[in-house]
This record gives C-alpha cells, sequence and structure tokens, in this order.
C-alpha cells in the first residue's frame, strides 16, 4: 500500500499532531501511523479534536495516542462490523442494540409490551444502518459511540410517533442559574445566614441521600468525580447521573417553593 | 476506511447545535465514564448540558443504560426476536451483490381471500375500526421443499396500540433438519398495496418486518383490502 503523503502542517494543531505521530514513528509503530493519520485529520476536520483539547493544545498528543491506542484495540472488531460485516459479529451486537433501544423506550414510558420490543427493533435497524454507513473517529470506545446512535435512533422514533415534545415547564429556576447558585454559595463565607444558603439547604432534603451527599461533596466539599465516585463506591457515570439527577430534582424543589411562598 | 458523513450520529438535525454536540456526546460519555470531571474539563459543554435539557437526558440516559448493562441489571428482552440483518446486504459492493441466483418462488393470496381473513362474513356486524381488536391475522402460510430442506414460512399481522401504528408483522420461518446453519440465505419480498418491503432469511426465528400503515393496504373507510399479497422467496 502507497503511504499516504505526509501532510504539511498549516497550524499548531496540525504540527502537534505531527509531532505525536512521530513519537509514534519513532517507536517503529509507522504501520499504525500510516493507518491513524487519515483517521486523525478527519477528526481535525469534523472538529472533534477541537472538543476534545478544548482548546489546549496540551491534550493534542493525548488524543492521538488515545486514537493510536483505540485503533488497536477495536480495528479488529470494527472492520468485522463495518467492512466484513460479519453476521456473527452482527447477530450479538444487534442484540445488544435491541436491548439498548427497548430500555431507551421504556425510560421514554413506552411500556413492556412485545411492541414496544417491536419498536425497539425498527429503532435498532435504523441505527445499525447508520453505524455501517458512519465514520468511526476511534477516540471513543465503540460502545458509547453505537449507544449514542441507538439513543438518537429512539428519539427520533419518539418524535416521528408524537409529532411533538413535551412542553417544557418555563416557571422553573433554571439549572443555569442554580449552579450558579450553588457555586456562589460555595464561596460564601458565611453561608448559613445566606438567604439562598436555607433555601438550598432545604431543598436539599428532599433530595435521596445519595443524591444529597453528591451535592455535599460536590459543591460544600469541592471534591472532583472521580474522589467522589470512590467514596461512594459507585462509577464515575453514576455520579454524574447522580449529581445530574440531583440538580433537576432541586431546581423542581426550588420552583415548587418559590411558588408556595409566593 | 468507511466515508465519512455529515451527521453521523443520526440525529434529526432540527437544531444544528444540538445536532453537532449529539456528534460529539460518546466523547464526552467515554471521558465521564473514566472519571474525568466534565464540568471542569469540558465547561463549554458542561453548559450545553445545563441549558438543553434534551442533550443532557440524552447524556444521563446513556450513561445509566451503560452502567446498568456492565452491572448486568438491563435483563435481555422478554420475547427476543430473531434478528431480520437485511440491512446488511445494503451499499454492498458489487462482488457480494452478484451471487447466482439459483431459485425463485412467487406467491399470491387474493384481494377476496385477505378480505374473508381480516372481515370474516359472520363478523359482518362489525365494522368501523373494530375489525382488528385483539386479533392476530395469519395472511400466509406454507411449507415448502427445496433441496434438503423444508421450510415453513407464515406471515402474521397484528394492530399496533393504535390505527396510526398500523399493522405489526412478523414472518415466522422454521427449517428442517433443525439446527443446520447450512441452509443459503434466502431473500423475501412482501407486496401488498403500497407496502414494499424485502427481507433476508438467514435462519429460522420470528422476523419483525416494519409494519403496515393501514392505509397502504386498505380503503379510507378502514373496511376493504384493496390489493392482492405477493409474496416472492429466493435466494441470493
Amino acid at each position: 500500500m502507497k503511504p499516504m503523503p505526509k501532510p504539511v502542517p498549516t497550524d499548531s494543531i496540525e504540527m502537534e499532531i505531527e509531532r505525536a505521530l512521530d513519537l509514534l514513528v519513532d517507536q517503529g509503530r509507522q504501520d499504525l501511523v500510516a493507518r491513524i493519520r487519515p483517521i486523525l485529520y478527519a477528526n481535525l476536520g469534523k472538529g472533534r479534536i477541537a472538543r476534545y483539547t478544548n482548546g489546549n493544545p496540551g491534550y493534542i498528543r493525548e488524543y492521538v495516542f488515545r486514537v493510536a491506542e483505540n485503533y488497536e484495540a477495536q480495528n479488529i472488531y470494527l472492520e468485522k462490523i463495518m467492512i466484513e460485516r460479519s453476521t456473527e459479529v452482527w447477530e450479538s451486537l444487534f442484540a445488544e442494540m435491541q436491548k439498548w433501544a427497548y430500555y431507551h423506550l421504556k425510560r421514554r414510558d413506552f411500556n413492556g409490551t412485545l411492541v414496544t420490543q417491536e419498536n425497539a427493533t425498527d429503532c435498532a435497524t435504523e441505527a445499525a444502518i447508520l453505524i455501517l454507513k458512519a465514520h468511526f473517529p476511534y477516540d471513543t470506545d465503540f460502545k458509547p459511540w453505537a449507544h449514542v446512535i441507538v439513543q438518537n435512533a429512539c428519539q427520533k422514533f419518539i418524535q416521528q410517533r408524537f409529532k411533538k415534545t413535551q412542553p417544557m415547564e418555563d416557571d422553573q429556576l433554571s439549572l443555569e442559574d442554580l449552579l450558579e447558585h450553588l457555586q456562589d454559595h460555595h464561596a460564601q463565607e458565611d453561608r448559613q445566614k445566606s438567604e439562598l444558603g436555607a433555601d438550598l439547604r432545604n431543598a436539599m432534603l428532599g433530595l435521596s441521600e445519595a443524591r444529597q451527599r453528591v451535592i455535599e461533596d460536590m459543591y460544600f466539599s469541592g471534591l472532583g468525580v472521580r474522589e467522589i465516585s470512590q467514596k461512594m463506591g459507585k462509577s464515575a457515570g453514576a455520579i454524574h447521573s447522580l449529581h445530574f439527577n440531583a440538580l433537576i430534582d432541586l431546581q423542581k424543589i426550588l420552583g415548587r417553593n418559590r411558588d408556595i411562598n409566593e | 476506511m468507511n466515508k465519512m458523513t455529515l451527521n453521523s450520529t443520526g440525529n434529526s438535525g432540527n437544531d444544528p447545535s444540538r445536532s453537532a454536540d449529539l456528534e460529539f456526546l460518546s466523547l464526552f460519555i467515554e471521558q465521564a465514564r473514566h472519571g474525568v470531571d466534565v464540568s471542569r474539563r469540558y465547561p463549554r459543554f458542561y453548559q450545553k448540558l445545563m441549558v438543553d435539557p434534551e442533550l443532557r437526558q440524552a447524556f444521563l440516559d446513556i450513561l445509566e443504560l451503560m452502567d446498568e448493562d456492565e452491572n448486568q441489571t438491563l435483563v435481555s428482552l422478554p420475547l427476543p426476536t430473531r434478528a431480520n440483518l437485511g440491512f446488511l446486504l445494503k451499499d454492498q459492493p458489487a462482488a457480494f451483490q452478484s451471487m447466482e441466483k439459483n431459485w425463485q418462488i412467487h406467491w399470491m393470496r387474493t384481494r377476496q381471500e385477505l378480505q374473508a381473513i381480516f372481515f370474516p362474513p359472520q363478523l359482518a356486524y362489525r365494522h368501523g375500526t373494530d375489525f382488528l381488536s385483539d386479533e392476530e391475522f395469519v395472511v400466509f402460510r406454507d411449507d415448502f421443499d427445496i433441496g434438503d430442506f423444508q421450510y415453513s414460512v407464515s406471515i402474521v399481522c397484528a394492530l399496533g396500540e393504535d390505527l396510526e401504528a398500523g399493522l405489526l408483522t412478523r414472518m415466522n420461518v422454521g427449517i428442517t433438519p433443525e439446527g443446520s446453519s447450512s441452509h443459503p440465505p434466502l431473500k423475501t419480498m412482501l407486496e401488498w398495496g403500497h407496502y414494499k418491503e424485502s427481507v433476508i432469511i438467514t435462519g429460522e426465528g420470528r422476523i419483525a418486518l416494519p409494519p403496515i400503515a393501514l392505509a397502504k393496504i386498505l380503503d379510507p373507510d378502514l373496511e376493504n383490502v384493496i390489493s392482492d399479497l405477493e409474496l416472492t422467496i429466493e435466494t441470493i
């Protein structure tokens, strides 16, 4: 195979990519570099690298190594899915996707009937077709990537089915405002005396114990997700989930309390 | 390398900003699952999670489902249907499409036969939309031998949750000798009124076909079948 010519870097991101690739070449991984270079530039064009680095060029090397590592770990499986279209691999993947779609629909108040199961099969089929056409970026594991596609297929199905989405409750305190209040609250020295602090404390009593602990740890003790995850013995994903659900609950409780006081 | 698509995650694209965010969602989900504090590492994305309930819900749903899946708390589907992997044959390279055709069988159910199935004369007092309540209709059933295999194929329809959902349709396939994996894959084409679908049979089981909209096979009053049903099965 004729190697892809090394592109001339035009900006600092491309230069950083090439520097990171040179490190892989120094490790004797020329073949790998030849394979991942087009992927990296495709990802650059799609804005994935900018999203990952969040404007910090220091993360580019990490990104390149991540793509290299994922490519080595997942390429054989991905080729079976996308190029060979192996029936054996697809049967197992499709069963997984059906299951994900079913539970996505159930979370949207679909009941656990055969009809929902058949709808889930339709959504999984839609997602499978998209996977076959898509460009896998190798900066993520395959599973979360496929999950997003299945979730989108379900969302599309629900939108088509019900034509319009549920109206938003517009009289609530926005999550953005709530977060700002929580952060301000954290910054206040004498927070017990703060009126907002008292409201928040009261509202927090309405949260489940786990959600309360996450808010306490995150905003009052200043712990990060990883530390809370270790402390509570839960996965990082579960902490993110508890955190957001706690914020949503707080939003509702504060809104309700505000209505009562008015 | 596969062709790149503008929106590979298949989101509906009504809101370009959300479309872009959904496109990158897997990146953030994976980071979150690895303990990266999304609020600190990706403040802009986090801000969007705060203001966009749909994006936030997608993020949380996937995180939670992946955790449940990993902890094996997601049970398998109660009544697993046979996967219809016909989509694997779409847009295939030419080499995959040039397989020799060995045989083809064609059946037809007339409009009158179908009318009798859906609107039996003894139930003539029923009219309007009552005709489908809680019933399953076997619109086709046949057994046939090809080579060393005996196939038993039926097509069953039932009304979905409401009229708009149309007829949920499935194909049941039995192959004798059981468990044999050497039979050829078969392409099935079903044409009925304005409905036309094809599925690939790769083995025994139940295959869900896309639902049949009632308007495609019945008259506007939903009282008369408007067309014959044609079924073709062939090797591919």
